[in-house]
């Protein structure tokens, strides 16, 4: 029954009327119009559900960098250690790896000042020395900021303003925007600032001040592997390493490495919970699109009953029906589902060139959302889709089957 | 051979309508049969229940020894497909598809397919020329010929016909006729036939009248 005659026959008897030659009749039009009803429905259920998929990967994924690019792809909070302590971890480790201590601070640039979240970092390498500081720097610690909170402060890169820390230093001190970046999201834009440790360190040692006592140098390590912050997999694989060579250096019996996903557990918990979410009502919405393959289904037979009666007639068995049916179901699913796919990938390359959907930015700095279709996700919608049409039609292949032969074909229907 | 015995079918429409009244038959292989009576006299059922497309409120029907009355769908499909074969007034042949393929349709049914038997069948009903034609661009009368042909694509050993010829003029109904059988004859194939005009059914070797339920032999 599956064999490609019977797929011919099912393409042909679905789509080829007009082709076959014969005069458009009722039976043709009506099953044409449902058809295609029933195709675009499921084109659209479909091609929602991947377009929502895509543009909530897609702004994961951008904020996954954003926070990455400050927080770092892997985290482990040491607990205040010496500076040496950190500098033999870092040593042992091939890729980057900053330390890093946290404190609250004031800035105050030309239009207003601002309370924020410090964080001093210093990168291990054999560049990192006083000594090679150039003049410049060296007289003023740097500091990266945020675009809003550069724009609130009305400060750009390259100009000075007056940090305090309380509880850390006592009275203020002139530090240079090195940097303006942007992570993604407002909280980490508008509050948060990270202070070059080692022009910190090296301006307070030529100037002859000191920090206020602290339990020790510094609060943890930010590591820098080359994994994208979106592979699970392989930051858990380098978690497992880097916990190893933890325990071992620093004698830490439970080393905690956190990714940057899971140093903002809440942020992309919620933001989870609300694709699963819409998943679900727009996967509901896609089974109830595919009613009309049914729809379609019923109008196919009731329009030619007569003709597939007979060949139920003729010794067509009712699960020979069914699957006849199922595979009638099938074509219209795997085309319906197709036809999505192709006009959400087309929908979304248009949204993406013109910039069209544009987020609060009072929440999240993103210029405009990029669409991420990652392959595993959007098969798993595109067979959603077929199996969808399939499930509806095996509804539809179940009921007309049991329609006796003699009720179509005989002269007292 | 085809046997039945105290064979009944009600429809129940409303009110109770008793179409077959304790009907028997026998039938031989090989032997061709004409069932004559007026519209709505129950033919059309009684051939129906003899081939398998519907079942009797009681009685027994044997098609070669085996009791086929009480049996499931899915075993009277089996029996449809391979032991019996059915010509409609309406050929009801598949549009899209060309005359060999609709011919070729009941044998991809037990996963054949049978191109030479198929192209045998249509020079045998005459229409080797036309096999790759569509149904549409066959006349009334080909149609027909080309659902004998569909009908006889898995041999079957006996072969029903519900009014074959009553869409078509007078000629080509003979020719059907003629057409129908030659191969009972050829192929000593049982043909069993419903029919309401009686000089058709003149040309059967056997020919049963049924009314109000009753079947009786014709002399």
């Amino acid at each position: 029954m599956l064999t490609k005659e019977w797929w011919l026959l099912t393409y042909k008897w679905l789509f080829g009327q007009k082709k076959a030659g014969q005069e458009i009749r009722k039976a043709s039009y009506l099953m044409g119009a449902s058809l295609w009803v029933a195709l675009i429905s499921g084109a659209l259920g479909v091609g929602a559900l991947s377009f929502v998929r895509a543009l909530v990967t897609g702004f994961e994924t951008q904020l996954a960098l954003g926070v990455s690019d400050f927080f770092g792809p892997l985290s482990y909070k040491s607990g205040w250690r010496s500076e040496k302590e950190h500098e033999l971890l870092a040593q042992k480790i091939s890729y980057p790896v900053e330390s890093y201590w946290q404190g609250q601070g004031l800035l105050v640039g030309p239009k207003t000042g601002r309370g924020v979240m410090l964080e001093g970092r210093r990168m291990w390498g054999a560049s990192q020395q006083c000594s090679n500081l150039n003049n410049n720097t060296n007289e003023i610690p740097l500091l990266t900021i945020g675009q809003n909170l550069a724009e609130s402060l009305g400060v750009q890169a390259g100009q000075n303003l007056k940090i305090l820390l309380p509880g850390l230093l006592k009275g203020s001190l002139n530090v240079k925007v090195n940097a303006i970046k942007s992570f993604g999201l407002q909280e980490l834009d508008a509050r948060r600032v990270i202070l070059d440790d080692l022009s910190l360190r090296c301006y307070l040692k030529a100037s002859g001040k000191t920090l206020m006592e602290r339990p020790g140098d510094y609060l943890g390590l930010r590591f820098y592997p080359k994994i994208s912050p979106n592979d699970e997999v392989a930051l858990m694989s380098e978690v497992s390493v880097l916990q190893k060579l933890i325990k071992e250096t620093l004698r830490d019996a439970q080393p905690l490495v956190k990714t940057s996903k899971e140093q903002n557990r809440n942020f992309f918990k919620g933001l989870g919970f609300d694709r699963a979410v819409l998943s679900v009502v727009l996967g509901f919405l896609t089974l109830a699109a595919c009613l009309n393959v049914a729809a379609a289904l019923f109008v196919i037979f009731f329009e030619r009953d007569k003709d597939m009666m007979t060949l139920r007639a003729l010794g067509m068995s009712p699960l020979q029906m069914r699957r006849w049916i199922l595979i009638q179901g099938f074509m219209i699913g795997l085309l319906g589902s197709s036809l999505g796919m192709i006009g959400s990938g087309a929908a979304a390359l248009l949204f993406e060139k013109g910039k069209l959907i544009r987020l609060p930015p009072e929440v999240y700095n993103l210029d405009h959302l990029v669409f991420s279709f990652s392959w595993p996700e959007q098969l798993g919608v595109y067979l959603f889709g077929v199996a969808s049409a399939l499930f509806i039609s095996w509804g539809v292949a179940y009921l007309l089957s049991r329609m006796k032969i003699v009720e179509v074909l005989g002269h007292r229907r | 051979m085809i046997k039945v015995e105290g064979l009944f079918k009600n429809y129940k429409t409303g009110v109770v309508e008793h179409v077959l009244r304790g009907i028997d038959l026998e039938i031989d292989s090989g032997e061709s049969v004409a069932l004559l009576g007026p519209s709505g006299s129950g033919k059309s059922t009684l051939l129906n229940c003899l081939g398998l497309l519907d079942s009797p409120d009681k009685g027994k029907i044997f098609l070669h020894g085996q009791e086929v009355s009480r049996l499931s769908e899915k075993e009277r499909a089996r029996i449809r497909l391979t032991e019996l074969g059915f010509v409609f007034q309406f050929h009801h042949l598949i549009p899209e598809l060309s005359a060999l393929e609709n011919v070729l349709l009941p044998a991809s049914l037990l996963g054949q397919k049978p191109t030479e038997r198929a192209k045998h069948l249509m020079q045998r009903v005459g229409l080797e020329e036309k096999a790759h034609k569509s149904p549409a661009q066959l006349s009334g009368g080909e149609q027909q010929r080309v659902a004998i042909a569909r009908a006889l694509i898995n041999g079957p050993r006996i072969l029903f016909t519900d009014e074959a010829t009553g869409n078509l003029d007078r000629e080509k109904a003979l020719e059907i006729l003629e057409l129908l059988l030659e191969i009972n004859r050829e192929q000593k194939m049982t043909l069993v036939s419903v029919t309401h005009d009686s000089t058709l059914a003149m040309r059967y070797e056997t020919k049963y009248s049924l009314q109000n339920g009753i079947l009786k032999k014709c002399s």
